[in-house]
């Protein structure tokens, strides 16, 4: 198992290949590419379930290579139990997510080599252990991104794509003088030689010691390269009031890319922060570590409040996941085992319960082609679908009771795991946070009392843009099946039995946490 | 060092008269072909004095260089597959214009 | 792991297997499976029975069996962190598990006859299969909850009770009000449930008197701390326990509809009537009093149980005043729920645990019985649920009116009724309490009489109403008829467990003393083995003492009320000697206007809270986000530009780079070179050929040769 790593992120790299040469009009057979090409890394992340050493924090399968000699940019990838868990989540969701788009029509070769492409970035960043090779994946998946949603996106496909690609680019730029930074002080007084992006190398160095000159002002080094990284990252995550890309492209967005988004990229913030803030700069983090719960707690109540005032289906499922990431910034920002365990598992259960939650809503609007759960004429947008569809409700109960933290479900053990581990700490602030367990079920419930329940009214959008009253609701489709089985089997595996998932990363996250302690 | 074969000037000096020549045509005549050979005297007058250099260089110098008889023979290639398309051109234009006067190819769209 | 245990941790198991059969395969199977879940359940009540029986064998009132392991460990080197989940089984678990596996059986052999139409088809298709698979997951819930010897577990049951009740409540999803009424008690059991959250997070995370944090929800660890002085410290200069406990007592004011979140539990009578015997009158809204059974201890160290005894109070004669001018047959039992749940409350008040439990007891069989009796009139009124349409039907339907007549005494409390022996105790404790103790709590026992009074007369209301008289609905009253065989049996053994010579051994209920003389209180069994032998129930020695003394007064008291209220009942509804609109007239409009309006809890909840102050606020955060952080904030790059243009802009922007730069360099600038540099670009070859000649020339020059 030589370079498996590299065989997980780039294998999808071979299938574009095979794509290209794939003659126009035999969609089929791009997307069963697809899905071989997605099976193997998924199929290999699996495998490493049994290779991997549990009891170790440190980093397994490194592969590392001299890449730009002249700027001394090492190849180096490596995980360790918490970007195990990462790869383990982007490459199930990957797979699931070629099944979510099936019904891609227009472009097909294009959308799922953009899609493919999109894998390898985010499968890079879960693995690099080089910053520069951090920053080149991270900017890697910038793009296919932007024309997933610029190409095959909603009615205003353009201003989500241009709305997403400045804002991160907004981030990225703010990271990259940050990762300058690091780079070029990384030669200082008792520093190394040369210059170095090796992550490992980098964490050695005491960056408290450095300051910087900013417009006459002398900045402590290490806050303000902080501050930088911090601003990249919380874009992606995103913390209010960096956040509003988020409903834009979601909405916009064609729903296996919602899923992607929601499932993966948004983690990428949060693992961005663990990997590179908490590791390289420990005293900034805990400098910082209060700001961090006040905005998770911001993000956890303000996310639902906007959530609730919603009238657009994807947008209410958007909110509710700027809400749920709020716990994992909660979690992380104390340094208990029992928090950044629960941050880090949030993250997974998240990815699962919103990747199944924007799949449903593109079930619905394949069927009903709107996502208004009340229209612009103060309409029910669906209003009964439990009358038509017990099958489709059924699946969105279990994604809502796993957002909202039903116990038996993922979601409470990562919720519960963050409070107990927040509360010792902040305890006014945790006492708030627990507000949004209250908000978070009434803005969930009230959209399936609204959705599902009473009686059938819901509409059905034409292409001019009427409504008029639905019909029969077709059943769920094998492809659907195929994505909503796993995500509902992981929900209630992980809900009742976490203890196996927990060990992957237990190891590796109380390393970060007694560093930090 | 003495003749006329030796001196370098007496090269330049041909080579400038066959430029000038070449300019002149090009500037003046009102016949495509006319000034086709005027462009041809300008390239031929720059060929000379490459083949001028590289004659004197070889005797001079301990290890001589072919560059100069590079740099002409590529000049006579181009000067013939130029003209060729050239011809090929007006031959097209007299077609269309029964007329290969320069002035009256002013409106390029065809 | 003792048989015991092995047994306990089989009871959930059943439904729950029973749970996935239905929902996976539950239409597929002959008669849509109900007897899936019938069976499970009742290989549950079997093992249940067998834990029954040997809390006999010990008949131990100290008897404890534990078992427990780790569920999740996220230990790291230096901080331990795991937590501990488990089985506790105890006399009063024991007692808990039998009665619930036995309401849940009867209730599953109902809902196979409620649940179908008159031609024995099952309604609404598939749905019957969905039916038994929320009630199986109920009844695996509450039995988790029963057997869990930690608050994570009965918390993690607890919620999925609420998911449950969420479900059946709006099992009739084609109905708006059954839709909101099943929102409406999620979240109003929800907030109760974040106190209770957050007075878990306490006991488990802070430090305490030693410093350690407790680290652990298991009672037996809670136990121990709190005997060892651990709670005596403060949190926000209010003791420990007391803070906690009282956030713990949040969420029974949840679950069990107390005072003031109660105004759930009317409205999840939109449920069908099986699930209102099951989850809303027997077990489910009892799992807080449960709850706060368990946590008696903390209760009391925290000094708050008077709080306690004040909530239930509250509850027990406010639900009682409601119930009388009620109409819906199943919203007056729903009131006498809450009514009696608040005499459970208001007895852990009191301190007589025991009282509580075997109210709790008593009261989930015959309330089950009576709800279930309710259902079966319902039925055989092909779904009429007004009682001012009934009437006289105790000769069309004598099976289901004696044994809603046997459950109705025993609610009312007429000795040789459970009902009598449990509400006796308690309100005997109430006198002691609030009469010989503490004089200046009287409220306490004078609600509890009050109540006592008026159960007797508003169910009695409901007897005469229903079952005697004239029939008001010839059309209906000529089409019913009894129910069905599986229908009847839930009945009958739930009226027959409502006689008191079950619990204690005497069949007068103790009314002649302690156990009188058949058995001599020899079998009294239920005293025995409740006593929580840990801690002393109640205030010390006096209050024993008191306690003896308000034995007589206190039982004579409860039985004049109740005769009182029947009688009074009896001349109102039965008799018809005085006018019920007349006596209606008596009391002024604004005590009508406020029972009519349940008291404008829910007024105030919704029109109020949520839609006043609520919404507005989450529409504002919408808002606020979408015009002020989207397009303020982040599109301001180009607001900023735009304002700078507005304002200051007009100088610099018009004038000197529009009218300057812009006109001047764009405007006038190319026209000008324009016209001159145009007669070079016109396509003559030569033309440009003598440019280039020129501009060689120049540059030659420049370069001087």
């Amino acid at each position: 198992m030589n370079c498996v790593l590299s065989w997980i992120t780039f294998f999808p790299l071979l299938g574009i290949l095979a794509i290209l040469f794939v003659p126009k009009g035999k969609d089929d057979i791009v997307k069963w590419i697809s899905v071989g090409v997605t099976l193997v890394p998924l199929l290999l992340a699996i495998k490493l379930t049994t290779l991997f050493n549990y009891s170790v924090g440190g980093f397994q399968f490194v592969e590392k290579a001299l890449w730009i000699p002249s700027l001394n940019v090492e190849f180096h990838m490596g995980i360790d139990g918490m970007s195990f868990l990462m790869v383990l989540l982007a490459t199930l969701l990957s797979f699931l997510c070629i099944f979510a788009s099936w019904n891609i029509k227009k472009q097909v070769k294009g959308y799922f080599s953009m899609f493919l492409l999109l894998h390898v970035g985010m499968l890079g960043v879960f693995c690099a252990l080089d910053f520069f090779l951090f920053y080149v994946f991270w900017e890697v998946m910038l793009l296919p991104m932007y024309f997933l949603v610029g190409i095959w996106g909603g009615e205003r496909k353009e201003y989500a794509a241009i709305k997403f690609f400045l804002y991160t680019l907004f981030g990225s730029v703010l990271m990259l003088v940050g990762l300058l930074a690091l780079y070029f002080y990384s030669t200082g007084p008792n520093g190394l030689s040369p210059a170095t992006f090796d992550l490992a190398q980098l964490s050695k160095i005491n960056w408290s010691q450095y300051t910087l000159n900013f417009f006459g002002m002398t900045l402590p080094f290490d806050k303000a390269v902080w501050v930088l990284l911090f601003m990249g990252f919380a874009v992606k995550v995103p913390i209010v009031p960096f956040h509003t890309w988020l409903p834009w492209a979601h909405v916009q967005a064609p729903t296996a890319v919602s899923v992607i988004l929601a499932g993966v990229l948004l983690k990428m913030g949060i693992y961005g922060f663990l990997r590179i803030n908490y590791w390289l700069l420990p005293q900034a983090t805990q400098y910082f570590a209060t700001t961090l719960a006040v905005m998770g707690v911001i993000n956890i109540v303000y996310g639902a409040l906007c959530a609730m005032a919603q009238k657009d289906l994807k947008k209410l499922v958007a909110y509710s996941s700027v809400s749920h990431m709020g716990y994992c910034l909660l979690g992380m920002a104390v340094f208990t085992a029992a928090g950044m365990q629960g941050a880090i598992l949030q993250m997974f259960n998240h990815g699962l319960s919103a990747a199944m939650m924007f799949m449903l809503v593109g079930i619905l609007y394949d069927r009903l082609h709107h996502r208004a759960i009340v229209t612009t004429d103060g309409k029910l947008g669906f209003g009964g679908i439990a009358q038509k569809s017990p099958i489709i409700t059924a699946a969105w109960m279990v994604a809502v009771f796993s957002s909202l933290g039903l116990p038996g479900l993922n979601g409470f053990i990562s919720e519960a795991m963050v409070f107990l581990g927040a509360f010792p700490v902040y305890k006014t602030l945790t006492s708030v946070a627990a507000l949004g367990i209250l908000l978070t079920a009434a803005y969930l419930l009230w959209m399936v009392q609204r959705v599902f329940l009473g009686p059938y009214v819901a509409l059905h959008k034409d292409e001019s843009g009427h409504y008029h009253p639905a019909g029969e609701i077709p059943p769920i489709r094998w492809n659907e099946w195929v994505v909503l089985i796993p995500l509902a089997v992981l929900c209630l595996w992980i809900g009742l039995f976490p203890q196996p998932l927990i060990n992957i990363f237990k190891v590796s996250s109380n390393m970060i946490t007694e560093t930090l302690r | 060092m003495s003749g006329l074969a030796n001196n370098l000037s007496f090269y330049l000096v041909v080579s400038a008269i066959m430029f000038v020549f070449g300019i002149v045509a090009a500037l003046s005549r009102k016949n495509t072909i006319g000034i086709f050979m005027g462009v041809e005297l300008i390239l031929n007058a720059a060929a000379l004095n490459f083949v001028a250099v590289k004659l004197l260089q070889t005797k001079a110098a301990a290890s001589p260089t072919q560059d100069g008889a590079i740099f002409s023979l590529f000049i006579i290639v181009m000067a013939a597959i130029e003209a060729a398309v050239a011809l090929a051109i007006v031959l097209r234009v007299f077609g269309v214009k029964r007329s290969i006067d320069p002035d009256g190819m002013a409106r390029l769209r065809g | 792991m003792t048989t015991n245990i092995s047994l306990a941790l089989l009871i959930p198991l059943f439904p729950l297997l029973a749970y996935f059969v239905q929902v996976f395969v539950g239409k597929r199977l002959p008669r849509m499976g109900d007897w899936v879940s019938l069976g499970a359940i009742f290989l549950s009540f079997v093992a249940a029975s067998r834990i029954f029986l040997s809390m006999f064998n010990h008949f131990d009132p100290a008897w404890v069996e534990t078992w427990h392991f780790t569920w999740f460990d996220l230990a790291s080197l230096k901080t331990p962190f795991k937590l501990e989940i488990g089985v506790r089984i105890d006399n009063m678990s024991s007692i808990m598990l039998f009665m619930v596996t036995l309401c849940s059986t009867l209730i599953h052999l109902f809902s196979t006859g409620y649940m179908r139409n008159h031609h024995g088809e099952p309604e609404d298709g598939y749905r019957y299969a969905s039916f038994f698979a929320y009630l199986s997951l109920f009844t695996s819930a509450m039995l988790g909850l029963i057997i869990s010897d930690n608050l994570f577990t009965l918390f993690m049951s607890w919620e999925l009770m609420g998911l449950c009740s969420y479900l059946l409540i709006g099992f009739y999803r084609h109905k708006i009000s059954a839709a909101n009424a099943s929102l409406k008690a999620f979240m109003t059991t929800r907030v109760g449930d974040m106190g209770l959250f957050t007075g878990m997070l306490m006991l488990f995370t802070l430090p305490l008197a030693n410093g350690q944090a407790l680290g652990s929800f298991r009672f037996d660890d809670i136990y121990a701390a709190i005997q060892s002085g651990q709670f005596n410290f403060t949190i926000g200069g209010f003791h420990a326990a007391a803070v906690i406990g009282l956030l713990i007592f949040c969420g029974t004011v949840g679950k069990s509809a107390q005072f003031p979140l109660q105004v759930w539990l009317p409205d999840a009578m939109e449920g069908p009537t099986p699930v209102s015997a099951l989850i809303h009158a027997a077990t489910m809204v009892a799992a807080g009093v449960y709850l706060i059974l368990r946590m008696f201890p903390l209760l009391e160290v925290g000094g708050v149980l008077t709080i306690v005894a004040y909530v239930g109070a509250f509850t027990a004669l406010f639900a009682a005043i409601l119930a009388i001018k009620q109409n819906d047959i199943k919203k007056i039992l729903a009131y006498s729920t809450l009514s009696q749940l608040g005499y459970m409350v208001m007895a852990v008040g009191l301190g007589a645990y025991q009282a509580s439990f075997m109210h709790l007891i008593t009261h989930a069989l015959f309330k089950a019985c009576l709800f279930m009796s309710s259902g079966a009139v319902i039925y055989a009124m092909h779904h009429e649920q007004d009682i001012r349409h009934m009437g006289g039907l105790r000769k069309k339907i004598p099976i289901t009116f004696a044994c809603m007549f046997i459950a109705t005494l025993a609610i009312s409390g007429v000795p040789m009724f459970s009902g009598f022996v449990s509400k006796d105790k308690i309100l005997v404790a109430a006198y002691a309490f609030g009469i010989l103790d503490h004089s200046q709590h009287f409220f306490i026992p004078l609600a509890g009489f009050l109540t006592a009074g008026l159960t007797a007369f508003y169910m009695f209301r409901l007897i005469f109403k229903t079952f005697f008289g004239e029939p008001h609905d010839h059309h209906h009253y000529e089409e019913a008829h009894e129910v069905s065989f599986n229908m009847f049996v839930p009945l009958v053994v739930l009226a027959g467990l409502s006689l008191s010579v079950l619990f204690t051994g005497s069949l007068t209920g103790g009314l002649l003393g302690e156990g009188d003389f058949i058995l001599k209180g020899a079998n009294n069994w239920f005293e025995t083995l409740v006593t929580n032998a840990s801690f002393s129930a109640g205030h010390g020695e006096a209050w024993h003492e008191h306690l003896h003394h308000a034995h007589m007064p206190g039982m004579i008291l409860s039985l004049v009320v109740a005769s009182i209220g029947i009688t009074f009942s009896y001349l109102v509804f039965g008799a018809k000697k005085i006018s019920a609109d007349k006596l209606a007239a008596l009391w002024p409009s604004f005590v009508h206007k406020a029972i009519d309006n349940l008291y404008f809890f829910d007024w105030f909840y919704i029109k109020i809270l949520i839609q006043k102050v609520f919404m507005p606020f989450s529409s504002f955060c919408a808002i606020f986000d979408d015009k002020v952080i989207d397009q303020g904030a982040v599109d301001g790059v180009k607001n900023v530009t735009q304002a700078t243009k507005d304002v200051a802009g007009i100088l610099i922007d018009d004038v000197l780079i529009d009218g300057l730069l812009v006109d001047g360099v764009g405007g006038a600038m190319p026209s000008a070179l324009g016209s001159t540099l145009r007669t070079l670009q016109n396509g003559r070859v030569q033309r440009y050929l003598l440019v280039a000649v020129a501009a060689l020339v120049v540059v030659l020059i420049w370069r001087g040769f």
